[in-house]
């Protein structure tokens, strides 16, 4: 096979946008920094003036920043298993999209827990963490997972893009001096030898095999935040196991949205390809179904017991005046849209595909806010002469805007990654390209093959 | 320059009129007292706006006490954040002599913000005597309550409610309840298994609460029969709520950490590997 000559065809149309800027990309990057600009006088004023400024009171503590913070870990989560399942079973299909999905994993990793941050009260206090922590305490085991998991995932985009790194280092007709050096750091010596692919193949395939699993662990351990207490909507068992499936179901609508966006942007037609599209949105079928059947299961239950407080709280989620549209959106809308958009043949395209995507992935976001907000407006023990503002919770402008820059976070250091290291792999696309080559000449060997995506 | 001054200065004056009664906002008062065992008095009053009920902090009130014909200036308080001002222990020495019938008023002189507002009560003098004695072996707490009639003379509290609380770290512990007979005495039996500090000591609180007559009213007590604590504060099992975790938890956990991170390292020692190749004399080939 000859990758090395494709791979360099590949450098030469994807080098130089690592270099330069495009009209388009550059209206992208001034359409989010404005947004996030925005988000950081937000941030301006809530330093200044304190908390008082969000919608977070004494009973509802909890708003769209942790809201915020189990989206995007959710996400992160998602990717590292995505990525790592296709590394583990191999589809030569995947290989365009790898990138994606292992940067959206290091991303959100990093954007979610600064909305933690932002929730906290008193930061001064939050090294008692590190100091004084309790082995008992969901937060602790959720701080020390997010860490754990955030140094897998650095390492898992690492390694994928060692080999793009050293094809990057040797190119002098297509990339800056500077560039090539900080290349040839990152490419760690990788010149392609027999060992060294053995070598980073092993320690690919075993992080794989250990970030599927951890991901599980960390992801349960978010939901024990919620399981461990003794609150209407959170105690339940099915938690740890609703949210993994959560947190890959929206995960995989996000790579769904960054697919098309810089598919759109960069002009990536030619590798992420409606095949892509198609076996990511079989992904959302089937779980679709799965979390459809975890959401029925959980709220069944809480209605069929009639318990006091959850019977109260299931009124308040389904009652029109309360939170009836954002419930029947998420739980519905977000669930049968894509299993009929991409379930039935007729209706399945590219764009009906990455519709189906945006909508459970804000189906998923009033999810995670049904989850928090309506359960603290429904406490265990009632409420009494207090002001209305402390039981009914509403977001600020100060919230809304930094839960803005936290998605124009995303785009922006997704961009920005993407000006650091191809967003299509060279090197592993340049593989795809030529074993396919190799299986459609084997296939049709009198009939001179012309199906290149690079032709 | 000068021009501009006028200007501003001719503005001012025009636009410039007395803050009126009808700017002020109106605030609500509420009076609670408590007839203290020294013979003193605290007096408790809550400022809110009487508009959302929002406590209002900041606004000075004095207090005064009244008996028969004879008026005292208590002392003064500020609200604070919650829109409570407390006066504690003030004196009515001076009032007894003139009767036992007492008002007490907040006055607040108003300001800018809030006009003037103030509230009184008017409770009638009465004492509670506590004291503690073992009975046939059980600790008991006795106390008797008198009050005083419209003609000063001192007449015992009958089949008046005293409630009995212990100080705990939090609150006061309700432990009894003491029913007064017709000389105005009642007694309770102490339990003998509440935890006092580590001789043994407890405060015991005898109240009446909410009385139409007398207000709040209280004595307290010391005593000795709390069980002792121990000097040496005994370990704690491993358990959810005590320092050290439940030692399945500590395994699991380190097994979990220890597991993840050993793999970690091992990726990261065939990087190095991967490094070190580099050097190799193995030549580039890129065939699979």
């Amino acid at each position: 096979m000859n990758i090395e000559k494709t791979s360099n065809t590949l450098l030469k149309e994807f080098g130089p946008q690592l270099a330069t800027w495009s009209r388009r990309e550059l209206a992208w990057m001034a359409f989010w920094g404005i947004i996030f600009l925005g988000g950081l006088y937000a941030l301006y004023v809530q330093v200044t003036e304190g908390h008082i400024v969000t919608g977070m009171r004494d009973h509802v503590i909890w708003g769209v920043y942790i809201v915020n913070f189990i989206f995007f870990i959710g996400i992160s989560y998602a990717g590292a298993v995505i990525a790592g399942l296709l590394h583990l079973f191999n589809p030569e299909w995947r290989k365009p999209i790898m990138r994606m999905a292992t940067l959206m994993t290091v991303i959100s990793i990093i954007i979610g827990p600064l909305y933690i941050l932002l929730c906290i009260g008193r930061l001064d206090r939050l090294h008692y963490l590190f100091m004084y922590p309790r082995l008992q305490s969901p937060i602790v085991w959720d701080v020390i997972a997010v860490i754990t998991f955030l140094v897998g995932a650095l390492l898992f985009l690492y390694l994928l893009a060692i080999r793009d790194f050293a094809i990057l280092s040797r190119s002098p007709e297509v990339m800056a001096p500077w560039r090539r050096k900080l290349y040839s750091f990152f490419s760690a010596g990788f010149i392609n030898t027999r060992m060294q692919r053995r070598d980073l193949n092993l320690a690919l395939t075993v992080l794989s095999f250990i970030l599927i699993p951890t991901v599980v662990i960390v992801s349960s351990v978010l939901s024990w935040i919620f399981g461990m207490t003794l609150r209407p909507g959170w105690h339940s068992t099915i938690f740890g196991p609703y949210f993994v499936l959560a947190a890959i179901y929206t995960g995989t609508g996000v790579l769904v949205l960054i697919m098309w966006a810089f598919r759109k942007l960069q002009k990536l037609e030619a590798y992420i390809q409606e095949r892509h599209f198609v076996y990511l949105g079989y992904m959302l079928v089937a779980l679709a179904a799965g979390y459809g059947y975890f959401t029925f299961s959980e709220y069944l239950t809480d209605w069929y017991t009639s318990e006091k407080w959850n019977a109260e709280l299931i009124h308040r989620l389904m009652a029109l005046d309360q939170y009836g549209y954002m419930f029947y959106f998420a739980n519905f809308a977000g669930i049968l849209i894509p299993i009929i958009l991409i379930g039935i043949p007729k209706f399945r395209s590219i764009n009906t595909i990455t519709f189906s995507a945006a909508i459970l992935v804000l189906a998923m976001w009033f999810k995670r806010y049904l989850i928090i907000v309506p359960t603290l407006e429904t406490p265990l023990i009632p409420m009494q002469d207090t002001r209305l503002e402390y039981i009914h919770y509403t977001a600020t402008w100060v919230e809304w805007s930094l839960t803005a820059a936290g998605i124009a976070m995303f785009f922006l250091m997704f961009k920005l990654a993407s000006k650091f290291v191809p967003i299509v792999p060279i090197w592993e696309t340049s593989e795809m390209i030529e074993k396919e080559k190799k299986t459609a000449a084997e296939a049709t060997p009198a009939t001179p093959t012309t199906q290149t995506s690079l032709s | 320059m000068k021009t501009l001054i006028h200007l501003i200065f001719l503005i001012g004056l025009i636009t410039w009129r007395p803050v009126t009664a009808q700017d002020q906002l109106a605030v609500a008062v509420e009076m609670i007292a408590t007839q203290r065992g020294d013979q003193g008095i605290d007096l408790k009053v809550t400022v809110t706006d009487d508009e959302n009920s929002e406590p209002v902090k900041g606004l000075m009130l004095r207090f005064t006490g009244a008996a028969g014909d004879k008026t005292v200036d208590l002392g003064e308080a500020t609200t604070n954040g919650a829109g409570v001002a407390e006066l504690k222990g003030g004196n009515l020495e001076a009032l007894r002599t003139a009767g036992r019938s007492f008002v007490f008023k907040a006055v607040f002189a108003g300001n800018d913000e809030y006009g003037p507002a103030e509230a009184s009560l008017e409770i009638t003098d009465v004492k509670i005597i506590l004291t503690v004695e073992v009975v046939d072996s059980v600790n008991t707490i006795k106390a008797t309550v008198t009050s005083w009639n419209e003609k000063s003379e001192e007449i015992p509290f009958a089949e008046g409610e005293v409630k009995i609380y212990v100080p705990r770290m939090f609150s006061l512990l309700p432990i009894g309840d003491i029913t007064t007979d017709d000389d105005g005495y009642g007694e309770f039996e102490f339990p003998v298994d509440l935890p006092g500090d580590i001789n043994g000591e407890l405060t015991v609180i005898a109240r009446i609460e909410e009385h139409e007559t007398f207000g709040n009213a209280e004595a307290t007590i010391a005593t000795t029969w709390g069980v002792k604590a121990d000097a040496q504060a005994s370990r704690l099992p491993r358990a959810l709520w005590s320092p050290d975790a439940p030692l399945w938890m500590v395994i699991t956990f380190t097994i979990l950490m220890v597991g993840v991170w050993y793999h970690y390292g091992l990726i990261v020692y065939e990087l190095i590997k991967v490094k070190r190749l580099s050097k190799a004399s193995d030549a580039i080939d890129y065939s699979e």
